[in-house]
């Protein structure tokens, strides 16, 4: 049995995809339930010691400006070389530090977003070749609109803000991710991708 | 700072306990805490739990770097409650902005219920072993592939903080100024990007470590270590029960002593 490399069967005769697991939905091989888990870690590491912190300080928690950039980002980049369950490994793992690290009191409300962030990522990234940064643009537009909602009421009902404030709050921080993690997904992606490090 | 303390064993009563003792303590604490609007009573739930610490053998020192980090987040919630809920009694008055005396016990109690949720959160995982962490998962029927991605990750979270580190003072000995959060924050791209790659070679090693090892090879896989409810299990779970049950009957038949 011959097997075919450099080129994806599902993609000949057009452009190559960034991750060679773009095309599919799943993988569960050990090493993309690890880098699901490393990554969650990371992406708290950061956040929680860090940005969440500088965010909160500014906000109160009520939007996430800087965290919800990097926590875009990393989710951005789990989804789109490691696909599910990693997406949602990385997602969890981040739910349960920021439940325990208090870095937010928004923090249980991740758990919802994070179930559903990935599988956006996951599915708009089947149909880009992700090797354009407006491709990224492209990706991140719905992942942190309907991704992020679960977060207006939570913010309503933990800051006990009115519903219009709560919404205001939830567009600011879906800009500020969005302008944030365009730049940070696709660099960081392109740099992944270069290295091989996640083939 | 740390951003997370991590589990290290202390011969105690509480860190002999079963895994499911300690997650139905903070099932109860939690349940009290969200239901809850009383600050007087949130408050008196902090100090149980404060004592819950010390008779765990967790000292204070432990919790109070993620005290002190939530110090400037409450005060940031009372502040947003005084400016949002306006009412006949002002506080303060600058410039346009009013603040008013009506928000502080709505801040108050938002503020404690945090403390309470977090700090409860925080001292079950400093008193549970990963390995037991695991255990109690398969228990709930989860595969041993996706449970025991839970101790990796606490696992790996001290590893990744040096790694941090190293990669922070690399940067600086480039010439790169990372003293100060402001700083860290202009300079995150050439932070992350490097610590997003060795995290992702280091996941790497660890999945070819595994799978060497035969992760994954049969469906299920034995174990050193078990874990079995003791006598002494069942009775503190038997309480926690009692108390719980009394709690809701209480909020149920007299919510005004908790609202």
């Amino acid at each position: 049995m011959s097997t075919k490399t450099g080129t994806l069967q599902g993609v000949v005769g057009q452009e190559q995809p960034l991750s060679r697991h773009q095309l599919q939905i799943f993988r569960f091989d050990a090493k993309a339930l690890v880098a699901g888990v490393i990554l969650g870690v990371v992406m708290t590491i950061i956040n929680a010691g860090i940005l969440e912190r500088i965010d909160t300080a500014m906000t109160g928690g009520t939007w996430f400006p800087l965290a919800g950039g990097t926590h875009s980002t990393l989710s951005v980049i789990s989804g789109l070389f490691f696909r599910l369950p990693a997406g949602w490994i990385t997602g969890e793992t981040n739910a349960l530090f920021a439940v325990i690290t208090g870095s937010t009191p928004v923090s249980w409300a991740f758990l919802i977003n994070n179930a559903i962030y990935p599988v956006i990522v996951v599915l708009v990234s089947r149909v880009l070749s992700m090797k354009k940064w407006y491709h990224f643009a492209v990706l991140l537009a719905p992942a942190i609109l309907v991704g992020y909602a679960p977060m207006i009421p939570a913010t309503y009902s933990v800051f006990h803000l009115t519903w219009g404030l709560a919404f205001k709050f939830q567009l600011l921080t879906d800009l500020a991710a969005f302008v944030i993690a365009t730049v940070l997904a696709y660099l960081i992606s392109q740099a992944i991708a270069r290295s091989r490090v996640a083939d | 700072m740390p951003v997370l303390t991590t589990y290290a064993y202390r011969d105690s009563f509480v860190f002999r306990l079963d895994p499911r003792v300690k997650v139905a303590w903070l099932g109860v604490v939690l349940i009290a805490s969200i239901t809850t609007s009383r600050p007087a009573l949130l408050a008196g739930y902090l100090l149980l739990i404060l004592a819950a610490a010390a008779v765990g053998g967790v000292p204070f020192g432990h919790l109070w770097p993620t005290a002190r980090a939530m110090l400037s987040v409450a005060a940031v919630i009372i502040f947003i409650q005084l400016f949002l809920h306006p009412g006949p009694n002002p506080l303060l008055q600058i410039g346009g902005l009013r603040l008013y005396r009506e928000g502080f016990p709505i801040g108050l109690e938002v503020a404690l219920r945090i403390y309470c949720i977090v700090l409860a959160s925080l001292l079950t995982f400093i008193w549970m072993d990963p390995t037991t962490l695991t255990l109690l998962l398969m228990k709930t029927g989860l595969n041993y592939r996706y449970a025991m991605l839970v101790s990796l990750s606490l696992r790996t979270f001290p590893l990744l903080e040096r790694e941090l580190g190293k990669i922070y003072d690399s940067q600086q000995a480039r010439g790169m100024e990372l003293r100060g959060t402001l700083r860290k924050l202009i300079r995150l791209l050439p932070v992350l990007m490097p610590f997003v790659l060795r995290a992702l070679r280091r996941a790497n090693e660890i999945a070819v470590a595994m799978e060497l090892r035969g992760f994954g090879y049969r469906k299920e896989r034995t174990w050193q270590r078990s874990i079995a409810l003791g006598s002494w299990d069942r009775i503190i779970l038997a309480i926690l029960a009692i108390v719980a049950l009394g709690y809701l009957g209480l909020r149920l038949t007299d919510p005004g002593l908790f609202v």
